[in-house]
């Protein structure tokens, strides 16, 4: 095992931000970044810069309240409903992650902290609650999310509602997939976007959502291009766990025109780049399972120097399937109930067994966010699974959100032991093989 | 786990408090409450999430030992949902899940009623059980529930100690209730509180799952007297009928559904309103929170009822209950420090 510290190894890695020290609102952070996201990405054209871009802009929009805004859960809610409406989405728990990203958590936990939440509480919730406290966020008109993932999101929300003083539209999601659960889902959804409609003042008709339920039918198409290319040898990837953050972030975009263009320049992007043989082979494939640090981590770098590349994560994966545009409220119901996510472990654990085989990954890696319940919760379960397809699981535990706790010396020690036992594993199977092994017979 | 019950298999291990113990009695079965000895010691079991609340943790290392064949689970929280994961892989036996919503809309009482209607099923094995039965057990309950808000409404005047109360509802969810029911009647009528109940300033206890009998004797201890509560086995626990007539599992869904919340509802403002309604009702000088520590449901209304009480200008103090006897001193030191702060009238 390598020695990090004194070494040299860990100033390689260290990464000097402009914005840290330093206290920046989050509406400087967003209008900063639409404005110079050339230089900041420094790659112009490509989906990275394009999704940054788009994004800054629309939280720009929603400061400068250029139409009703809706605050939501992307990656949850249908999306389609507040695009097809011309509305304004904004996710607090996205724009938490650029403060995080910004390293501009401290006077937000603190604020939240002053307001009375306890510490135990989700930081990315924390974070949002102190900025919307510190009056960081763009105001909402109305508030709607779901029930599934975590019950911290839902319960935000209401702190939100009260301190905004406006609607709170919370969508009960069933855990049970049967046939009354789909009805009482769809009469929700319903409601809601009837909702939505008042508040965009455009008459409610189902026919509205169709073009956004064609749009996020072309990103998907785009998407599963983008990760197919992704299961090849070298495998394409962006730094820094940037598959993550564009995929996770991404969902700000899905059923609006930019979505297909996202996955589109990235499938491109990734194409090019592997004709040129750009990306260096792997010597280890990676699956992330569950949440990434949103703040500059360098471990990812320093996993790549070594040879360690993250193929997949499990929140990258696209797990719907083909949406009817001429039925949108009920391709929404498929949709979320098809969630791998909602519920019980047993459908996460398989989903994981899925992508590790079919990307074909050596091991997985659970980054587990310390407050969350629901994921960690889940663990055993991931776990066994995997381990029973002979994937071994490197558990990490984090803050996502908050780097004041984060130790990179200890996490790449904590690595660097199991990539060495992965590395014998690997090798000894490869000496199985060849039959150049010692100390037993080739069976 | 519950030592006193006969290790039949007709009971049926239930943990929340949205689980309508109608259905198992009216098909004979034993509703038990499983409470893991509200305590954690020893090592943490490797198989849970180690920051799951310590009630969910301590029910899993005590069915380790000792379980009922049946577990009805309900969606209550993220850590409930893992418990039913875990207890399905680790234990076994029969398992049921209750989809239990976060709403009260009438959509989702229909939806809850026939939920409850699947699980009636299951637990008979695919019949449906008769209407009668069902009606026969809602009138039990109601009448239990009746017994109950009695024996609160007492505590409400101070002519019975809460811990006494309370105590009560423990061995009401351990024995049957027909025997038990009338000995804590007769228990009843031979004591005489009036007197010993102390002049101390009244408050309101207000809770999650609070199974330490210790803490809330710590509370009378420091010369304060609990006039009422917001807790899952307390008064909530016993608040509102199931309205007879109709359809059964209908009726019960919407008595479940739209009684006195817990933090796990949608609608924070209906549990404050409640908490300031007895508050005011009971005449009690502050509010004591005894917060499960990593209870994410909970925690979020915190600051929301801090913020409420105090611009009404009613003390308040925050006790954090880990399910260990490490900070009972702390809670001590504080609970009398919060007494001396509600006698000088700050």
């Amino acid at each position: 095992m390598r020695a990090f510290e004194g070494d040299g190894t860990v100033d390689k890695y260290k990464t000097r931000l402009p914005l840290q020290g330093w206290s920046v609102s989050l509406e400087l952070i967003m209008r900063f970044i639409h404005r110079y996201q050339a230089s900041v990405f420094k790659k112009e054209g490509s989906a990275w810069s394009f999704l940054f871009r788009e994004v800054s802009r629309i939280t720009v929009d929603a400061f400068e309240r250029k139409a009703p805004v809706v605050w939501t859960t992307a990656y949850v809610f249908p999306m389609e409903m507040i695009w097809a409406l011309g509305l304004i989405p904004v996710d607090f728990e996205i724009l938490a992650g650029f403060l995080s990203a910004a390293y501009q958590t401290g006077p937000m936990l603190r604020a939240s902290d002053r307001f009375g939440l306890p510490q135990d509480t989700c930081t990315v919730h924390r974070i949002a609650v102190g900025a919307a406290l510190s009056d960081q966020l763009p105001r909402p008109d109305l508030i709607v999310t779901t029930t599934h993932y975590c019950d911290g999101k839902a319960k935000t929300n209401e702190i939100m509602a009260q301190r905004y003083g406006v609607e709170y539209l919370l969508v009960d999601m069933p855990l049970e997939d049967t046939e009354e659960a789909r009805a009482y889902l769809k009469g929700q959804l319903l409601l809601v976007f009837e909702r939505l409609s008042e508040l965009a003042k455009i008459p409610c008709r189902e026919e509205l959502l169709s073009e956004a339920v064609a749009s996020f039918n072309d990103m998907t198409r785009c998407m599963r291009r983008a990760n197919d290319l992704r299961k090849s040898t070298p495998c394409p990837f962006l730094p820094n766990n940037g598959g993550f953050i564009l995929n996770f972030v991404g969902t700000l975009l899905y059923g609006s025109h930019l979505a297909p263009t996202l996955y589109e320049l990235l499938d491109s992007q990734w194409r090019k780049e592997l004709e040129e043989r750009k990306f260096p082979q792997e010597k280890f494939r990676i699956l992330w399972l569950m949440a990434s640090p949103t703040f500059q981590a360098t471990i990812f770098e320093w996993l790549e120097d070594r040879g360690a590349r993250v193929v997949m994560e499990e929140l990258s994966h696209c797990y719907w399937g083909e949406m009817d545009p001429s039925r949108p409220l009920d391709s929404m119901v498929d949709r979320m109930f098809s969630n791998t996510f909602m519920g019980k472990a047993e459908r996460r654990a398989r989903t994981a067994v899925e992508l590790a085989k079919s990307y074909r990954v050596d091991c997985a890696i659970h980054f587990g966010h310390l407050p969350c319940r629901q994921a960690n919760g889940a663990l055993k379960l991931l776990r066994d699974a995997l381990e029973e397809e002979g994937i071994k699981l490197i558990q990490l535990e984090g803050d996502l959100a908050d780097p004041t706790g984060w130790d990179e010396v200890r996490v790449r020690n904590h690595l660097s032991a199991h990539l060495e036992m992965l590395q014998g594993e690997i090798s000894g199977r490869r000496a199985w093989a060849r039959g150049t092994h010692r100390g037993f017979e080739n069976p | 786990m519950e030592s006193h019950r006969p290790a039949s298999d007709n009971r049926v291990g239930w943990l929340c408090s949205y689980t309508p113990m109608e259905i198992p009695l009216a098909l004979g079965l034993l509703p038990t409450r499983m409470s893991g000895q509200g305590r954690i010691s020893g090592a943490t079991d490797p198989r849970i999430y180690h920051l799951l609340c310590p009630y969910v943790r301590s029910v899993f290392k005590a069915a380790a030992q000792l379980r009922p064949e049946r577990v009805v689970f309900a969606r209550c929280c993220d850590a409930m949902v893992r418990l039913h994961d875990l207890w399905k892989v680790c234990f076994g036996g029969k398992v049921h899940f209750l989809d239990l919503p976060k709403i009260s809309s009438p959509e989702a009482v229909s939806y809850f009623a026939n939920v409850l209607r699947g699980w009636a099923k299951e637990l008979r094995d695919g019949a449906e059980p008769e209407e009668e039965e069902l009606w026969d057990s809602i009138t039990e309950m109601n009448r239990v529930r009746a017994f109950f808000r009695g024996l609160f409404s007492e505590v409400a005047r101070r002519a019975l100690p809460y811990s006494w109360v309370r105590e009560r509802v423990r061995l009401w969810l351990e024995y049957p209730t027909e025997g038990t029911l009338k000995a804590i009647e007769e228990e009843r009528q031979a004591l005489h509180f009036d007197g010993k109940m102390g002049k101390g300033p009244g408050v309101i206890l207000s809770s999650t799952m609070l199974d330490q009998g210790e803490i809330v004797s710590l509370i009378e201890e420091a010369g304060l007297v609990v006039v009422g509560d917001d807790e899952c086995l307390g008064e909530r626990h016993f608040h509102m009928d199931v309205e007879e007539g109709g359809d059964p599992f209908e009726a019960l869904a919407h008595r479940y559904l739209q009684r006195w919340p817990c933090p796990r509802m949608k609608g924070v403002g209906r549990r404050l309103e409640e908490l300031e309604r007895i508050l005011e009702e009971r005449g009690a000088a502050g509010v004591v929170i005894v917060y499960l520590k990593f209870c994410d449901q909970s925690s979020f209304d915190i600051p929301l009822i801090q913020e409420k009480f105090r611009k009404k200008g009613v003390p308040l103090l925050l006790l954090e209950n880990d399910y260990t006897s490490s900070a009972l001193g702390q809670m001590r030191t504080r609970l009398e420090a919060f007494r001396e702060i509600l006698h000088e009238g700050f």
